[in-house]
C-alpha cells in the first residue's frame, strides 16, 4: 500500500540526510560540543555562557594551539538542552556520532546523566554544575567541574563565621532537583562544621512564582542567615522579595547571580544587604576588565557576572592540550588533573582530592559582593582554603 | 480506511521490515540508531493513543502511564534487583491495573472534560513521583537504572542490542494495535466514535468497551516507559510531562488519524524534524509550533490522510464505508 | 494564629490575581467552548508591552502603558481568532491543538526577541503593610483591588448591557440566540477582545509582582483551566469562588507541607470535581 511506500521513502530520505549532515573530522580543527539551556529555565546563564565561550575560543584560535608541528583551532558547536535530561542525552549522542570528543555542559541536570557515557567512550567532559560523587569521582577520570558551586561553601562559611559573629542559625532554600539537593546537603554539612545551627531546609519547584508559602515556612524557623544555595535566576529575586515582604530581617546569601537583574526584579529595598558569593561586580584585574569592556561594547549593558565564571574554560582546555602535547582526551585529562595555572581569578587549580578522591574540581579565590544602596558592591575576596 | 491489502502492500511492508532489521548492519553510527530508538518509543506511545482516539477519546494521561511503567521497571531492576525481562511484563501490567479504576471514573465524563481529567491524572502521577523522594526519586529522578540482561550485551558502548529490542517491542505494539483496529472489536471502537447513541442502541456496552481501550492504551504506554527506563537509565518527572503527552497527540494530528499509518508517520516525521533543527537551538520550538499550525490549517487529515486522499482521487473510485474525518472533527 | 491569618490573606490575594486571568478563559470557554492556549501568551506579551512602554525608554505613565498594552492584546486576540480558531470551526480539540502550536511559536519567538534576562515592572504602590504580624505587600493589595474592580465591571457588562446580554444568550443557547437576531460572530469577537483585555491587566499585575519572562504565561493558564473547571464554565461567580478557593488551598498546602505538594493538590481537586460534579460548582448543566 502506498502509504507504506511513502513511509519507506521518508525513512530513506531522512536517513540519507542524517548521514550527509555528519561533519567529517577536520585535520586541524578540534570539535568541542557545548550542551546548555538556551531556552527554558537557566537560559540566561546559557546564553551568557555561549557568548563568553565564543569570545574565548576566538582569542585562542587567533594564536592557535601548537601541538608538535601542528597548529590546532577549536570549533564550538552549541546545542540547546532546554534543561531537560533526555535532551542532554540525545545531544551527547549526536556529538559523539559526529566524532566530537570534548563536551562542555551547563547544569547538573544535564551533566550528570551523560557522564557515564562520555567516560565510557573516553571523551573529556567539563561541567558547570553542582555535583559530588556523581560528577567528580575516581570513576569518572575524564570529568572535570569548571565552576565551584556547592564547593564555594568550603571557602565562604569560614569567612562568615569569622566576619558575622552574631549569626548563629542558618536556613537553606534550594530548588527541588539534582543541583538543589547537592547544594543543600553540602551547605548544611559545612555550616555545621563551622559552628552554625541549621534551623530550616526548604525546597521549592524551580520556576515557581509564588514564594510566600516557602518564605513563610523559612521565616517561622527564625534563622539569622538564609543561604539560597543552588537557587538561580528569577527564583532568587522572588524568594528574596517574599522573605522581605513577610518581615524577615536577617541576612540572605546567594550566588550564581546576575546582580543587576536580581536587584531589578526583587526591588532595591528587598535586595538591600544581600550577600552574593562567587560574584564579581567590578573587574579586579586587567583581564577581567578586558572581558567586561568587550562585552559592553558588543552586547551593551548589563554585563552578567556569570561570564567571569565561564571565561577560563576553553583556555583551560587549550592549556591541557599544550601540556599533554596531544589531542587525545585521556592524555589531556591526565595533564589537567591536579594542574595549577593563572586564570581570570588569579591562581587556580584542579583539586579537592581530599573531598572527592580525585582532583578534578576547580579551586580558586571566591569573590564576595553585597547589595548596597540598590547596587552590587564588591565586598571582599576569600582565598581557597588550603586544606581542601 | 485503507483498501484491502494487496500483494504490493505486503511486499512493501516486507521490504521496510527487512530494511529496519538490516539497518545496524549498514549503519554503524550510534546517533542514527539512537534517533531510530527515539522514533520507536514515540511510535509505541502514539499508536497506543491512536487506539484510544479511534474510540473517540483523547487522553493526555499517556505520559503518566508511561511514567508508571518506567517507574515500575526502575524500582524492580534497580532497587529489587529483578531482571529486566521480568520487570517488562509487570511494567505493562501495573499501568493497566491503575488504568482500570482511573478509567472507570474518568469515563463518566465526556468530551472536553474527559481530556481535562486525563491531563489532571498525568500531572498527579508526576506530582506524586516528584514529591516522594523515597522511593520515587522526587524531582531528582532515578539514575543508574540497570540495563537488560545480559549486561555484557546491553552496554553503554553499543546501541545495537537496544535497537533490536526497541524494534521488537515497537513491531509487537504496532502489530497488536493494528490487528485490534481491524478486528470486530476495532469496528466497535470506530462505531462508538461515530455515534455512541447508535452503538448503544445495537447492544454495544459502550462504557465497558471504552474502558478496555483505555486499559490497553495504558498497557502499551507502560511497555514504552519500561523500555525508556532501561535504555536511558534515567527517569524523572521532568521527562514525562504534559508537554510529552501533547507531543504524542501532535504526532497523531500531523500524521493523520484515519489509519494506523497516521501516528507512525507523525511520530517518524516529528521526531526527525526537531533532530534536524537541533542546531538552531531556540528556534526548534518555534519551528515545531509553526509546523503544527500549518499542518492543522493546510493538512487537517494529516500527512497519511492527505496522501491517501490524493491516491483515492487518482483512483477515482468511491469506496463506501468509513469517511476520512478531517482533523478530529467530533460532535461534543 | 498569625500563621493561619497570613496563609489566608496571602491565599486570597493570590487567588484574586489568578481570577482575573481565569475570567478571560471562562468567557471564551463558556461562549465558544474554545480552550484558548494562546491566552497565556497574551498575558506574557502584555507584560512585556507594559514594561517597554512604561519602564523602558518611552517611560509612559502606567495607566497609559496599560491601555496601549490592552489595545495591542485585543488586536492579537482577534487576529488569533481569525487566523487560528475560526478556520478550525471552533472545534474544541482542533482549537486546542492549533492553540498549543501558536503558544509554542509565540513563546520561542519571545525568547529569541526578548532574551532571557529577567525583568520586572516596578511596584505601583511600593511598601508592605503590617497588620498585627500579618504582612501583605501593598502592590499585591493594589493588584487584588484592580482585579476585583474589573470582575465587577465584567459582571455589570454581562448583565446590564446589550452586548453583554447577547453574550450570555449565545452562551446559553446559540441557535436560540441566532433566532433572536444575535450574530454569534460579533459576540465571539467581543469575547476575544474582553478576554484579551483581562489577560493584559493580569499580565501587568503578574509582571509587577513576579517578574516578566517568556515562560510566565504557562502557569497562570494551567491554573485558570483548573479554576474554570471547578467553578463552572461560563459562570463569573463560579470562577471567582473557585479562584479564591484555589488561592487558599495553594497557600495552605504550600506553607504547611512545602511547595511541591500544592502542585498535586490542585490537580487532585480538579479530578475530584470533574468526577463528582462535572459541570463545576456553578456551571450550566452541559448534557451532550
Amino acid at each position: 500500500m502506498n502509504v507504506k511506500r511513502r513511509r519507506l521513502l521518508l525513512a530513506g530520505a531522512s536517513a540519507t540526510a542524517l548521514v550527509a549532515t555528519q561533519a567529517h573530522a577536520q585535520a586541524k580543527v578540534i570539535a568541542v560540543g557545548v550542551s546548555l539551556p538556551l531556552t527554558g529555565p537557566g537560559a540566561a546563564t546559557g546564553i551568557t555562557t555561549q557568548r563568553t565561550l565564543e569570545r574565548g575560543v576566538e582569542l585562542i584560535n587567533a594564536e592557535g594551539i601548537q601541538i608538535g608541528p601542528d597548529r590546532y583551532t577549536l570549533k564550538l558547536a552549541f546545542y540547546d538542552n532546554k534543561y531537560v535530561p533526555a535532551e542532554a542525552v540525545t545531544i551527547v549522542e549526536k556529538l559523539l556520532a559526529d566524532g566530537t570528543r570534548f563536551l562542555i555542559s551547563l547544569g547538573s541536570g544535564n551533566s550528570v546523566p551523560v557522564v557515564a557515557r562520555t567516560t565510557a567512550v573516553k571523551a573529556l567532559q567539563m561541567s558547570y554544575a553542582s555535583g559530588k560523587g556523581h560528577l567528580t569521582s575516581p570513576d569518572f577520570p575524564l570529568s572535570f567541574r569548571v565552576a565551584p558551586t556547592n564547593e564555594t561553601a568550603y571557602a565562604v562559611y569560614p569567612w562568615l563565621r569569622a566576619t558575622y559573629k552574631d549569626v548563629q542559625k542558618t536556613g537553606h532554600m534550594n530548588p527541588s532537583d539534582e543541583a538543589g539537593f547537592t547544594e543543600s546537603e553540602d551547605r548544611r554539612m559545612i555550616a555545621e562544621k563551622n559552628g552554625f545551627t541549621n534551623v530550616a531546609n526548604e525546597y521549592f519547584k524551580r520556576g515557581s512564582t509564588d514564594f510566600y508559602p516557602v518564605a513563610t515556612r523559612l521565616v517561622n524557623a527564625k534563622p539569622d542567615l538564609i543561604d539560597f544555595g543552588g537557587t538561580i535566576g528569577r527564583d532568587q529575586s522572588l524568594g528574596c522579595k517574599a522573605l522581605r515582604e513577610l518581615g524577615y530581617k536577617g541576612k540572605i546569601m546567594l550566588g550564581y547571580s546576575d546582580a543587576k537583574s536580581f536587584v531589578e526584579v526583587a526591588g532595591a529595598d528587598a535586595a538591600e544587604g544581600t550577600l552574593l558569593f562567587d560574584t564579581l561586580v567590578d573587574p579586579q584585574n586587567a583581564q577581567q576588565k578586558e572581558l567586561q569592556d568587550w562585552w559592553l561594547k558588543k552586547y551593551g549593558p548589563p554585563f552578567p557576572s556569570f561570564a567571569y565564571s565561564a571565561w577560563d574554560t576553553p583556555f583551560i582546555l587549550a592549556m591541557g592540550m599544550k601540556k599533554a602535547q596531544s589531542t587525545d582526551p585521556v592524555k589531556i585529562a591526565e595533564a589537567l588533573r591536579g594542574a595549577k595555572w593563572d586564570g581570570l581569578y588569579g591562581p587556580e587549580a584542579f583539586g579537592m582530592k581530599s573531598v572527592y578522591g580525585i582532583d578534578t574540581s576547580i579551586t580558586r579565590a571566591i569573590p564576595i559582593a553585597v547589595i548596597k544602596g540598590g547596587k552590587p558592591v564588591q565586598l571582599t575576596t576569600v582565598p581557597w582554603p588550603a586544606d581542601v | 480506511m485503507s483498501p484491502g491489502r494487496t500483494s504490493p502492500t505486503v511486499a512493501w511492508i516486507a521490504a521496510l521490515l527487512a530494511g529496519l532489521v538490516a539497518l545496524p548492519l549498514l549503519v554503524s553510527d550510534a546517533y542514527i540508531l539512537h534517533v531510530m530508538i527515539l522514533i520507536g518509543i514515540n511510535v509505541m506511545v502514539a499508536v497506543s493513543m491512536w487506539l484510544l482516539g479511534i474510540t473517540g477519546l483523547i487522553s493526555f494521561g499517556q505520559a503518566g502511564f508511561m511514567f508508571i511503567g518506567a517507574m515500575t521497571t526502575a524500582l524492580l531492576t534497580k532497587s529489587a534487583g529483578w531482571p529486566f525481562w521480568l520487570a517488562l511484563p509487570l511494567s505493562a501490567l501495573v499501568p493497566a491495573l491503575v488504568a482500570a479504576p482511573v478509567g472507570r471514573l474518568s469515563l463518566r465524563v465526556r468530551g472536553v472534560y474527559f481530556f481535562l481529567v486525563t491531563l489532571a491524572f498525568g500531572q498527579v502521577v508526576n506530582g506524586i513521583f516528584a514529591y516522594f523522594q523515597d522511593p520515587f526519586g522526587g524531582w531528582y529522578g532515578i539514575r543508574d537504572i540497570p540495563p537488560p540482561q545480559p549486561a555484557t550485551l546491553f552496554t553503554t558502548l553499543n546501541k545495537v542490542p537496544f535497537y533490536y529490542l526497541c524494534l521488537a517491542l515497537t513491531l509487537i505494539t504496532v502489530g497488536v494495535v493494528y490487528r485490534v483496529s481491524r478486528s470486530w472489536f476495532g469496528n466497535v471502537l470506530w462505531s462508538i466514535r461515530e455515534s455512541e447513541l447508535l452503538a448503544a442502541s445495537v447492544g454495544i456496552d459502550v462504557p465497558g468497551t471504552k474502558l478496555i481501550a483505555f486499559v490497553v492504551a495504558a498497557l502499551f504506554a507502560g511497555v514504552a516507559g519500561s523500555f525508556y527506563a532501561a535504555y536511558f537509565a534515567y527517569i524523572s518527572p521532568l521527562v514525562f510531562t504534559f508537554e510529552y503527552s501533547v507531543n504524542m497527540l501532535i504526532f497523531i494530528v500531523v500524521g493523520g488519524f484515519a489509519s494506523i499509518a497516521g501516528p507512525i508517520v507523525g511520530a517518524v516525521v516529528l521526531t526527525l524534524v526537531p533532530e534536524m533543527f537541533r542546531m538552531t537551538g531556540k528556534y526548534q520550538l518555534l519551528a515545531f509550533g509553526l509546523i503544527l499550525i500549518l499542518s492543522m490549517r493546510l493538512m487537517p487529515q494529516g500527512i497519511a490522510g492527505a496522501y491517501a486522499a490524493f491516491r483515492a482521487r487518482r483512483v477515482r473510485s468511491s469506496l463506501p464505508g468509513r469517511a476520512q474525518s478531517p482533523g478530529m472533527d467530533r460532535e461534543t | 494564629m498569625t500563621l493561619a491569618l497570613q496563609i489566608v490573606t496571602s491565599g486570597l490575594v493570590t487567588g484574586l490575581i489568578y481570577m482575573l486571568i481565569a475570567l478571560g478563559v471562562t468567557l471564551l470557554f463558556g461562549i465558544m467552548r474554545v480552550v484558548n492556549f494562546v491566552h497565556g501568551e497574551l498575558v506574557m506579551l502584555s507584560a512585556f508591552a507594559v514594561y517597554f512602554l512604561g519602564v523602558g525608554e518611552l517611560g509612559l505613565p502606567f495607566a497609559l502603558a496599560m491601555l496601549c498594552a490592552a489595545a495591542a492584546a485585543a488586536a492579537v486576540g482577534v487576529i488569533c481568532q481569525y487566523v487560528l480558531f475560526r478556520p478550525m470551526h471552533y472545534d474544541i480539540l482542533n482549537c486546542f491543538i492549533i492553540g498549543i502550536g501558536a503558544s509554542f511559536a509565540i513563546r520561542s519567538a519571545s525568547w529569541a526577541i526578548f532574551g532571557p534576562e529577567p525583568i520586572a515592572i516596578p511596584a505601583i504602590v511600593p511598601g508592605v503593610m503590617n497588620l498585627g504580624g500579618v504582612f501583605i505587600a501593598n502592590q499585591r493589595l493594589f493588584a487584588a483591588g484592580l482585579c476585583v474592580v474589573l470582575a465587577i465591571a465584567l459582571y455589570l457588562f454581562l448583565h446590564y448591557t446589550r452586548p453583554g446580554k447577547a453574550m450570555r444568550a449565545v452562551e446559553q443557547d446559540r441557535e436560540a440566540a441566532l433566532l433572536m437576531g444575535i450574530s454569534s460572530e460579533q459576540v465571539y469577537v467581543t469575547a476575544f477582545i474582553i478576554s484579551a483585555v483581562l489577560a493584559a491587566v493580569g499580565g501587568a499585575m503578574l509582571g509587577s509582582l513576579f517578574g516578566i519572562d517568556p515562560e510566565m504565561g504557562a502557569e497562570p493558564l494551567l491554573k485558570s483551566f483548573i479554576i474554570v473547571q471547578i467553578g463552572g464554565m461560563g459562570s463569573i461567580a463560579g470562577t471567582v469562588i473557585a479562584a479564591l478557593f484555589i488561592g487558599l488551598t495553594d497557600s495552605a498546602t504550600g506553607t504547611l507541607f512545602g511547595g511541591e505538594l500544592a502542585f498535586i493538590i490542585d490537580f487532585a481537586i480538579l479530578m475530584l470535581i470533574l468526577i463528582v460534579r462535572p459541570r463545576g460548582l456553578f456551571g450550566y448543566d452541559v448534557s451532550h
